[in-house]
């Protein structure tokens, strides 16, 4: 019958270690609290097989693998999804955005209430999502030092992709250069890369970066929410009824600290780099000139994104306006029509 | 625990596949598809499931800039192993040492740590040195299995020398700095590389047999090397590792660029020493005829571990260790016997990724230093890659001699590979015992 | 039947030797980029994407020249019935495995194809479907290498002396 205890077995997993802030807090936070909460109030009990650091699935294959259901709930990146997922990096597109990812996170919540198109678009891939994950704020780090946009030409910057535009669409005149995260220490001490855009947690005591670029420039790319948690349909729809809105409810809570955990720990990882290295920021007017050198960039691209067929104009102004509506002032207030 | 009983089920059965003679790229993929058909429970939609999978690892599992080394530093070694320099170079080492027993062995463990500062991927050595210093070591009659042993064990070292893809991934897993376990592993790795020496001369001393002594003095009269073609080879071997070696250091290339640029310095040495079109065509063909069946290897173990892991083996791990009473050193003991044992069916950087970060933080709260731990951890994952049924390393040789010398059987060469990991683990117990062999570069460099 | 052997193991023989051409050609490509690192962007993708094309245009030689990697030392004590039977279980369960490759890949391929699928965004947009394509095809003369290789050593093993089995226990 319907009321019959069981024991769900949920497989979680990430292709990113705990240690990196969204998978360290699927494991120590929505692991425990899902299970605490299905377990008080069913009567059903709650087993994870957990595939962290790639174990099941690589950064670049989660999504496939929620899609195929050889992952049951799976932590990901928008960054490695570019073909598939090509609206949903808007933040992206909009550069100088909001640093605080808690306001990160609510811009990105109202635009896919606006647009339910967005969920809609990963029920294609067999998955719904369960929760948007927010990430610390992008700045750049390097292992030279410099102080004028111009000083960073002919260097090669690591990127996740889309976020290398935030410097080729400027003509900084930089080499990009991708790859995954962990692959980019031995990137930079090699001197294929000499520095790339991350947030202060990974640049320091995450992937050590800093051990191999010893300079860190705050220059306030803006916090982006472009993971999510995702569970494979096949396996939401086998779950009882009663426990899909506790799943939900935990994942709403999940969510939210995604913003407010890596609020607190920018400010902690940022003192934790000026210890170590050296740490500058940029000054305002040459964050606005940049940001100027930008400001034809959203256009740009959601003309791309509009000829095959996507609703970029829209969700691009309702980001503006929803970053408005948080407090948000936009160095330049981009035009995209 | 239901999904643990497939785990010993998937391994029971790799192990009996690959017994009766199954392709073992096969018998992976197969095992795995079995495990996951019973994991997702058995029914129409789990085998659509598995057959998705299959095909998505089959895409995924190898689409990495890093695997390109391998093909890659196959084409160097081809190179200069078929161009004659290496064989000039070995045999004038050969007349200017004559006193010294096994030079040829113990110049390919000394040659083979020298490559493993370039590759950081043992595979890569074991391929390219089968190809540089067996058929110079079987020309001057040393056992066959000796010989390829003396490859394989000594190909470990590239794990432990920096730069080891390796040492960076643990690093990462287990929040340690990279550049610690960089200078942690280079005491360990010079220690072992002393103890493969010093093997090599103890069996020239005590089976002269093994190292082609009784012939050595009818071939020294035919091998001698005019002193200005040893120096040609010499030097040009020189200059290819240096630019590759000092490229990677200096941070001119990365690895996989590294290995591209040894191709073509190993082609441009090649043709200076007189290899023409025909030979250069065969050397390409080569690789491409050796490289095929290891590079589907990694595939298909790649989608071995990530069946493992669908399994919870990590979970049950992790809760038997926190929750038994067992003595400390038996804790480390059981960890170094699973790396031991996960190392006999799959590759190194799977094993690191299915237990390191369980097990570091275990071995840290039981008061091991964690740079020793990982150089512990990173020796017993390679030992186990020298052992049956699967020692990577051992059929990564077989099947680059395939062409030189098909009949060696894969047997020969685990037998022969025995004394280097034995002597692998009893370094690992001596940093066990004595974690300062490990630790104290980091602490008077940092 | 003879024809269909023949066919096939110089269409294997051939994306072998495409292949190594292949991994001969990235050096070149890497030397240049090293050389002149604004030259081109996106070399690192280009050679991600080619290692993926490499191993399968390989997979059907390697099976073909009985390279594959396996462990003899047991089975080798067999009487020779036994050892042709396993012999052709492998080859079967190898062919199941390259099909079942094929069967659970097709769709993305044709995907890939049909919505323009690529690989990284920062520096070069690589097309996915050659990579893709090159799995299905890989496979599928993976598979009919397989069937052939049972056919040769459980039925016909006189075919044991044709092109490729010489050519074979030459190198
Ligand atoms: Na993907
Ligand atoms: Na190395």
């Amino acid at each position: 019958g319907k009321l019959e205890a069981k024991t769900i077995t949920i497989r979680i997993a990430s292709g990113h270690p705990p240690t990196v802030v969204y998978a360290g807090l699927m494991k120590s936070f929505f692991q425990p609290e899902l299970k605490k909460a299905i377990e008080s109030k069913t009567s059903h009990k709650v087993k994870f097989i957990e595939g962290y650091s790639g174990s099941i699935v690589k950064v670049f294959d989660t999504f496939e693998g929620i899609q195929n259901g050889i992952v049951d709930v799976g932590g990901f990146c928008f960054c490695f999804e570019a073909s598939k997922l090509k609206m949903h990096a808007f933040q992206i597109m909009l550069p100088f955005g909001t640093m605080d990812p808690v306001k990160s996170v609510a811009i990105a919540s109202s635009i896919y209430k606006q647009f339910p198109s967005l969920e809609k678009r990963f029920q294609k891939f067999n998955q719904t999502m369960l929760a948007r994950i927010g990430d610390g704020g992008y700045n750049l780090g390097t292992n030279f030092p410099w102080k004028k946009v111009t000083d960073l030409k002919g260097h090669k910057i690591l990127g996740a992709g889309l976020n290398l535009n935030w410097m080729k669409q400027a003509n900084v005149g930089i080499i990009a250069v991708t790859d995954g995260l962990p692959g980019w220490y031995k990137k930079i001490q090699n001197g294929v890369a000499e520095g790339g855009i991350m947030f202060p947690s990974a640049w320091g005591p995450v992937f050590k970066l800093h051990e191999v670029g010893k300079y860190y420039t705050e220059i306030g790319f803006g916090s982006i929410t472009w993971h999510a948690l995702n569970v494979n349909n096949r396996y939401w729809n086998s779950l009882p009824p009663e426990v899909k809105p506790i799943f939900k409810e935990v994942a709403a809570r999940f969510e939210l600290l995604t913003g407010s955990h890596n609020k607190t720990a920018y400010d902690w990882n940022m003192n934790w780099l000026r210890k170590n290295i050296t740490v500058t920021k940029l000054p305002d007017s040459v964050r606005q000139d940049w940001a100027q050198k930008l400001a034809a960039w959203p256009q740009k691209h959601a003309n791309l994104l509009e000829k095959e067929g996507l609703p970029a104009v829209k969700i691009l102004n309702a980001t503006l306006v929803a970053a408005e509506k948080q407090g948000y002032k936009w160095p330049v207030r981009y035009v995209v029509k | 625990m239901f999904e643990l009983n497939i785990a010993v089920v998937l391994v029971v059965c790799l192990v009996f596949l690959v017994a009766i003679g199954v392709h073992i790229a096969v018998a992976l993929g197969m095992t795995s598809a079995l495990g996951i058909f019973w994991i997702l429970g058995h029914d129409a939609n789990a085998f659509r499931t598995v057959q998705v999978m299959l095909a998505a690892k089959a895409y995924e599992g190898i689409r990495d800039y890093v695997f390109a080394v391998i093909p890659l530093f196959m084409l160097m070694g081809e190179f200069i192993g078929k161009s004659g320099a290496i064989t000039d170079v070995y045999r004038g080492i050969n007349s200017m040492l004559r006193r010294l027993p096994g030079r040829l062995a113990i110049a390919t463990v000394v040659g083979n740590a020298l490559f493993s500062f370039v590759t950081g991927v043992s595979i890569a050595s074991a391929a390219a040195f089968s190809r540089i210093a067996y058929p110079e070591m079987k020309r001057h009659s040393y056992h066959k299995g000796f010989a390829l042993g003396t490859v394989a064990g000594s190909s470990c070292l590239g794990m432990l020398i920096p730069p080891s893809v390796l040492m960076i991934v643990w690093g990462i897993l287990t929040e340690t700095s990279i550049g610690k376990i960089f200078l942690a592993g280079v005491l360990p790795g010079l220690m072992l590389m002393a103890l493969f020496i010093l093997y090599v001369l103890a069996v020239a001393l005590f089976k002269p047999e093994m190292v082609g002594g009784g012939s050595e003095v009818k071939e020294e009269e035919i091998d001698e090397v005019p002193p200005s073609q040893f120096f040609t080879s010499l030097i040009g071997i020189v200059i290819v590792v240096v630019a590759v070696l000092g490229g990677i250091w200096f941070g001119l290339f990365s690895p996989t660029e590294g290995a591209g640029v040894g191709a073509l310095l190993g082609l441009v040495l090649a043709i200076i020493k007189g290899m023409r079109y025909r030979e250069i065509i065969d050397s390409i063909l080569s690789v491409g005829r050796t490289s095929g069946p290891i590079l589907l290897l990694l595939v298909t173990a790649a989608l071995y571990s990530n069946t493992l892991a669908m399994t919870g083996l990590a979970n049950a791990i992790e809760s038997l260790f926190l929750e038994s009473g067992i003595p400390h050193w038996m804790i480390i003991g059981v960890m170094v016997l699973i790396w031991f044992a996960l190392g006999m069916i799959i590759d190194s950087i799977s094993i690191m990724l299915l237990t390191a970060a369980i097990f570091a933080p275990i071995a840290v709260k039981l008061g091991y230093d964690p740079l020793a731990f990982a150089i512990i951890g990173i020796i017993a994952i390679e030992a186990g890659l020298l052992t049956p049924p699967f020692g990577l390393l051992v059929y990564t040789v077989k099947s680059a001699i395939h062409g030189l010398d098909p009949t060696v059987n894969v047997m020969t060469i685990f037998k022969s590979s025995t004394p280097y990991w034995i002597l692998m683990l009893i370094g690992m117990v001596l940093i066990i015992l004595f974690p300062e062999i490990a630790t104290i570069l980091p602490k008077l460099l940092f | 039947m003879n024809n269909l052997i023949t066919f096939s193991d110089r269409l294997s023989k051939f994306l072998m030797v495409v292949a190594a051409a292949w991994a001969f050609g990235l050096t070149f490509l890497i030397m240049l980029n090293i050389i002149d690192r604004e030259l081109f962007d996106g070399v690192a993708e280009i050679v991600t994407a080619s290692i993926v094309i490499i191993v399968f245009l390989q997979a059907g030689y390697a099976i073909r020249s009985r390279s594959m990697l396996r462990a003899d030392f047991l089975v080798k004590r067999f009487s020779p019935q036994l050892q042709k039977l396993l012999l052709g279980f492998g080859y079967i369960l190898g062919a199941a495995f390259f099909l079942m490759i094929i069967t659970g890949g097709w769709e993305e391929s044709v995907l890939s194809w049909v919505e323009n699928e690529f690989e990284g965004e920062g520096a070069l947009r690589v097309p996915a479907w050659p990579a893709r394509w090159a799995v299905i095809g890989g496979s599928a003369i993976a598979l009919l290498n397989y069937l052939v290789l049972a056919y040769i050593d459980v039925f016909k093993p006189e075919y044991l002396d044709s092109e490729m089995d010489s050519e074979a226990s030459e190198n």
